[in-house]
């Protein structure tokens, strides 16, 4: 079956929305302000008009493109393009101040395809046997996966715990608007007629990642880093240093794959692990931090990894492991396809379609970094005058189109500005955007189950995978309340 | 303002702003009917999860209340001229904020504009790119030449290309 889905994503068509996909992804993702949930959120409204696997192999090249993409910022700018890029930074900066530019981006280009190369052998490995095993799971082990979700986001989100119990419980209590799914009755309307549907996860997705940006791109748009001069030579990671680095790169790739895998942990955690470990076993730790390449190599081996590592999670359970799988997920919905367990029953060309398209674009991200890397250089100094308000008239258009109606405009506009405001009271989003998507999983399922069980919620407890999974929610939640408590008294000891 | 006082204002106003979301998601339920073969209902989830977020919000409200008396008493106890941008000797970058509320301004008219059927999409966004372009680069005149065409482009290439190719009628 995934030979056969590989086959098919050489056909011209697939090809080329993967050449477009990563070639946007490493632009939106090389340009500071602009993330690749943006992109793909932005692109959403133009897959409505596409099969549902072309567009999945579209978003999942977008996807691997934008992780790439924050290399060449965070080398050459000292800022990453993408959130996931922030440890590449440290080392890459130094590097090209010292004249070596092309050596940093060619060792991350190097390190970032290893990392997605590997990560993706791991979800040709476990994914289609999860899948078996997901399949076995009920009502109860889907409400419980969802706590677990939902616990271990708000824990390793930016901030306090609390706020991120908060941002998932408003983005549960923004899903309940709509039809009960159980009774078929109108629920939260308070009256509006357009409220009757709920509010659909494309106007939000697209006000809380392209209008919360844009404010905060234009509240900071006098931020001009500083450019170093470059030379774009050495590209291609010489084979003495890929030897030099083997293991650095597999021990990275398979941190960033384990912390794709893990729901919500974003990439940038997985580079932060990938770059601690690799420091940690270093012969020379000491040279971290100021232009050693196990840096670069470390950080981005890790964040290309958790691509299709999260990716996993995604087809196998219908969980996303960050904010741009919550988006894919939403994306599946958008396009009438059920995730979750059946998806390698009901949708098996979908599933494997976007394993195939991991692969392949990982190969068109090498290329294309390696080819474009100078003129994506170029395309960063467009100022943002040009880009933002463009942008707001994609957002719009993209909201408009949905339904063809403004009321989704306006939810937009308003979720843009929620997005803003919650950001500003440092409220991390992505618990918001998983409970949104999650909720509607987690809710319905359980009904059922009760309805099944009369009322009781003892399977809750007497299934052993839901067990476990509420036992890893309960173990996450003590532990990161006592180690934020641990760490409130020892900042307060410090001040005394 | 100093950055503890501006994170104690921005969290009360949170925790003010949640409490008042839950309670309009508890007054949404009110008129829910009770359930009948459902064990839980169509009110169950939507009631939990707005007692569960006045619950945060009021641990949040009770947190940050506490804050606010460590803060006050940290005050008085400092001694003159160390606050704390004077202790960090950085020079933060400076923050648009008036910029962005205009911006967010333009961008509530030009949605209106087009809500209010005052104005189709070409018009409107040819109007609405070339303003807000200006605005965020000023009045130079290589930018406000590029801002045309860009405005151009998109006003009449997207309403193209959404009507007649993805046939979706923009307003």
């Amino acid at each position: 079956m995934l030979a056969q889905a590989l086959l098919d994503t050489l056909a011209p068509l697939p090809i080329f929305y993967i050449f477009i996909g990563v070639a946007l992804g490493c632009i939106v993702g090389a340009i500071p302000g602009l993330t690749g949930s943006m992109l793909i959120v932005l692109t959403l409204p133009l897959t409505f008009y596409m099969d549902s696997t072309l567009a999945m192999i579209l978003l999942v090249a977008m996807y691997v493109g934008s992780i790439s993409g924050g290399l060449i910022t965070a080398t050459l700018l000292r800022m990453p393009g993408t959130p996931s890029s922030i440890m590449t930074t440290l080392d890459g900066y130094p590097m090209a101040q010292q004249g070596k530019a092309g050596r940093a981006l060619g060792i991350g280009i190097m390190a970032s395809f290893v990392g997605g190369i590997v990560a993706w052998i791991f979800m040709v490995l476990v994914a289609p046997p999860l899948g078996k095993i997901a399949v076995k799971f009920g009502p109860f082990e889907y409400f419980s996966m969802v706590v677990m979700a939902l616990v271990l986001i708000a824990s390793v989100s930016e901030g306090s715990f609390l706020k991120g119990i908060i941002s998932g419980l408003l983005g549960l209590l923004v899903a309940t608007p709509g039809i009960d799914p159980g009774t078929a009755v109108p629920r939260l309307d308070f009256g509006f007629n357009e409220m009757a549907g709920g509010f659909h996860i494309l106007p939000v997705l697209i006000g809380l990642f392209g209008i919360s940006q844009i404010i905060t791109d234009i509240v900071n748009i006098d931020q001009k880093p500083e450019k170093v001069p470059m030379k774009f030579s050495n590209l291609f990671m010489s084979l003495r240093d890929l030897k030099k680095q083997a293991v650095n790169l597999i021990r990275s790739s398979v941190i960033g794959t384990w912390v794709g895998i893990l729901p919500g942990i974003g990439a940038n955690i997985g580079s932060i692990i990938a770059y601690g470990a690799a420091k940690n076993m270093s012969k020379t730790p000491e040279k971290f931090g100021t232009g050693h390449d196990e840096g670069v190599v470390a950080s981005e081996a890790a964040n290309n990894a958790t691509v299709s590592g999260a990716l996993i999670p995604l087809i196998t359970l219908g969980i996303p492991g960050s904010i741009i799988d919550a988006i894919l997920l939403g994306a599946m919905y958008i396009h009438n396809v059920q995730p979750g367990p059946l998806l390698f029953k009901t949708n098996p060309e979908m599933a494997y379609g976007v394993m195939s398209s991991a692969l392949v674009a990982n190969i068109f991200m090498l290329f294309i970094m390696v080819g474009a890397t100078f003129f994506i250089a170029k395309i960063v100094d467009i100022h943002k005058a040009y880009i933002i308000p463009a942008i707001i008239v994609f957002c719009i258009i993209g909201s408009f189109a949905l339904h063809n109606r403004m009321f989704d405009v306006w939810v937009m506009f308003g979720f843009g500005l929620l997005g803003f405001g919650l950001e500003r009271c440092k409220v991390p989003l992505a618990p918001f955007i998983i409970g949104l998507i999650l909720c509607p999983l987690a809710e319905l399922p359980i009904r059922q189950g009760l309805m099944a069980t009369g009322g009781s919620l003892a399977p809750l407890v007497t299934r052993p995978a839901s067990l476990i999974f509420l036992i890893i929610s309960a173990l996450t939640f003590v532990w990161t309340i006592y180690q934020e408590v641990r760490k409130a008294n020892k900042s307060k000891s410090a001040k005394v | 303002m100093d950055v503890t006082k501006h994170r104690l204002i921005a969290d009360t106003v949170l925790a003010c702003g949640l409490l008042l979301i839950s309670g309009l998601a508890y007054w949404g339920t009110l008129e829910l009917p009770d359930p009948i073969f459902d064990p839980l209902g169509a009110a169950f989830v939507p009631k939990v999860l707005a007692y569960c977020l006045a619950f945060a919000s009021v641990i949040l409200l009770i947190k940050t209340f506490y804050g606010a008396v460590k803060f006050s008493g940290a005050k008085q106890n400092q001694a003159a001229g160390t606050s704390e941008e004077a202790v960090s000797g950085q020079e933060q970058p400076r923050q648009r904020n008036w910029l962005a509320f205009a911006s967010v301004l333009l961008t509530i008219a030009y949605i209106a504009v087009m809500y209010c059927q005052l104005c189709g999409y070409r018009t409107a966004t040819i109007i609405f790119l070339i303003a807000f372009g200006t605005m965020l680069a000023g009045l130079k005149p290589k930018m406000i030449a590029i801002n045309l065409v860009i405005a151009l482009i998109l006003g009449f290439g997207l309403y193209w290309i959404f009507t007649e190719v993805l046939v979706v009628n923009l307003p």
